[in-house]
């Protein structure tokens, strides 16, 4: 779950919380602090007031002057919070009084220390009163609180008010601060994904930063760098191995043809030649032959690299073809001992290349042969919806996994060279020429063992 | 009278109320008056309280003072038999029976750090410092402004707030 989250809302999260717990912490000491002093002014005032007055009654008291004390006490009309006030002699007899007195708690008027007690809404002083350290008796005054509770409210709605418009700040400061980390790693970011999605490698980081992002930056833009030089090397040098190719092709093809056309004359002329002779002749044929499906080979990779492969269309039927394929590979497959079946239900005639076709059953044929182990090999074909389906199945060990992905890249293998032979661009030829039919080609290692090519073929050319 | 609500007062039998409350408020004055220094002859003087005339207070006022201290002092009564002999007072307590010396007293006791305190009508005006009368029941003080000021005594301001002020001659 937290790992979901981004790196913008992450240093958002981050920076607001330590500038929020800061910042209100800083807050609430000072608040903490002036609820406190507030309610220590309240009592120094309340002791105060009953300093003064206690002094002041204190003659009163000892002269027994009620009048006067009432007077004395009656001053305290210009206080409006102030709710009553009495004397109290030592005895604990009511003196004097001003306002409606509670009835005195049992301690308090008795004390001879001052004492200072929050009782509901009332402040109740109670203070000796005393003159040269005769103590007449004792002032019970009560005080309202309303009005510290006024200014404790007041002071908490304005501290709320104060945390709330810091945790505003914290958070616009936490979500331009969070830029200062996050957009560059952001922009570095959508670098690589264009790069990635578009395949663009001349795209560079921009903004060059002194920091580390920078330095990341810097970095990127040289293994960049390098990244297509590279990919120039290696498209030159895919570029000169074609042209070698190509070139090496049509140079090989020429005195192959007059090699063939000596070797025909010699043929047409051979009744006067011994045995021995003779299977020269047929060896020479031979091995021509095949360095002619070799230089083939190279000429149609050549074509299909360029684009310049033509298709002769024409109604093809495959299963015919198949079947004539599998009467000319009778020898092949006798030297491998594979039995090869053509399964089908009728007929499947498209629109396609006949030769073209030919060479991809043939390519596909040979490889099963060649990779068989002398299994049974299975051509099986058939028609659905629009499309031709060639499946040609063997037996034998299969594709080894890892290379299963890329069979049908060109000079790709499914083993090593040094067991099994040719240029390893038969499979590159059928996937060329299907994908040039507008179909598609796909191997699979089958589960019971062998693997499986299956082509697939629209019966006739979407019209361009 | 309120006699059994003043502080640490010791009931004796037979004293007329009144001059129990008048005892203590001789006390009482000692707390609100200050005196020189020079009024005492040593650090650990004793104060003394006079009394001239017939002694109204019985007991009272020797258990008293036997049983307080004044200004941090340890209190002395003594009995003024002539009015000449006043050395050493801090309060002088005028009896009413003493009206025929009083002018004598009153002078005596003049320009001195004294507290005269009188209990007769018309003893305030005669320059005597406090003078007790009764108000609607209630014994209560005047005080003669003029003589406090050459006797050198310092008054509380708060006494002279529950005192009727009286001139010299004049009543107010």
């Amino acid at each position: 779950m937290k790992r979901s989250l981004s790196i913008r809302t992450r240093l958002t999260l981050v920076i607001f919380t330590g500038v929020l717990i800061s910042l209100v912490a800083a807050v609430a000491v000072t608040a903490g602090y002036e609820l406190r002093s507030l309610r220590h002014e309240f009592l120094a005032g309340g002791r105060l007031l009953g300093r003064m007055v206690s002094e002041y009654a204190a003659v009163d008291m000892a002269f027994e002057d009620r009048e006067e004390a009432a007077t004395t006490l009656g001053k305290l009309e210009n206080r409006d919070d102030i709710r009553y006030a009495a004397l109290y002699t030592i005895d604990g007899v009511q003196f004097a009084s001003y306002g409606q007195p509670l009835l005195r708690a049992t301690a308090g008027p008795l004390s001879p220390l001052p004492t200072l007690a929050i009782d509901g809404d009332l402040l109740r002083v109670y203070y000796p009163v005393v003159h040269a350290g005769t103590r007449f008796g004792t002032l019970d005054l009560g005080l309202s609180t309303a009005g510290l509770r006024a200014r404790t409210r007041a002071r908490v709605l304005s501290t709320v008010v104060v945390a709330l418009a810091i945790a505003g700040l914290a958070l616009v400061l936490a979500v331009w601060l969070q830029r200062l980390i996050s957009r560059p790693i952001l922009d570095l970011t959508a670098t690589v994904r264009k790069i990635a999605e578009e395949g663009n490698y001349t795209v560079r980081a921009s903004a060059p930063r002194a920091d580390e992002i920078g330095e990341l930056a810097d970095g990127f833009n040289s293994m960049m760098e390098e990244v297509a030089r590279q990919r120039d090397q290696a498209d030159h040098a895919i570029r000169a191995r074609d042209e070698f190719l190509s070139v090496a092709s049509h140079e090989l093809n020429t005195p192959l043809t007059s090699l063939k056309l000596g070797l025909q004359s010699l043929a047409l002329e051979s009744d006067g030649l011994d045995a021995r002779r003779m299977r020269f002749l047929t060896i020479a044929t031979k091995q021509a032959e095949r360095l002619e499906r070799l230089v083939a080979e190279l000429l149609d990779v050549t074509r299909l690299r360029r684009g310049t492969m033509q298709l002769a269309l024409a109604p093809t039927d495959l299963v015919e073809l198949a079947t004539d394929i599998g009467t000319r590979l009778a020898p092949d497959l006798e030297r491998s001992k594979s039995r090869l079946e053509v399964e089908h239900e009728g007929a499947v005639v498209g629109e396609w290349d006949r030769s073209r076709l030919d060479q991809v059953i043939t390519n596909l044929l040979f490889n099963a042969i060649k990779f068989g182990e002398g299994k049974p090999i299975v051509v099986a074909i058939s028609a659905a919806a629009g499309r031709a389906r060639v499946v040609v199945r063997d037996h034998g060990r299969g594709i080894p996994p890892e290379r299963i992905a890329r069979v049908f890249e060109a000079y790709e293998r499914g083993v090593s060279s040094a067991h099994y032979g040719g240029l390893g661009l038969g499979l590159f030829i059928v996937r060329s020429v299907v994908e040039r039919h507008g179909g598609t080609v796909r191997a699979e290692n089958m589960p019971d063992g062998g693997a499986a090519f299956t082509v697939e073929l629209p019966l006739s050319l979407p019209s361009r | 009278m309120c006699v059994a609500q003043l502080a640490g007062a010791r009931v004796s039998a037979g004293v007329d109320p009144e001059y129990r409350v008048k005892a203590e408020f001789i006390e009482r004055f000692t707390q609100f008056v200050s005196w020189p220094n020079e009024a005492f002859a040593t650090q650990n003087a004793p104060f003394v309280l006079c009394v001239a005339g017939q002694n109204p207070f019985g007991d009272y006022l020797d258990e008293l003072i036997k049983a307080r201290t004044f200004n941090l002092r340890r209190g002395q009564l003594r009995v003024i038999r002539i009015p000449g002999d006043l050395d050493g007072c801090h309060v002088l307590f005028i009896a009413a029976s003493e009206r025929g010396r009083l002018g004598a007293l009153v002078s005596n006791a003049a320009r001195k750090p004294i507290l005269t305190v009188g209990d007769s009508s018309g003893y305030g005006r005669a320059g005597v410092l406090v003078n007790f009368y009764i108000h609607e029941r209630n014994v209560r003080f005047e005080i003669n402004l003029s003589a406090v000021k050459l006797s050198g005594l310092k008054f509380n301001s708060k006494l002279l707030k529950l005192a009727r002020i009286v001139e010299p001659g004049v009543s107010r």
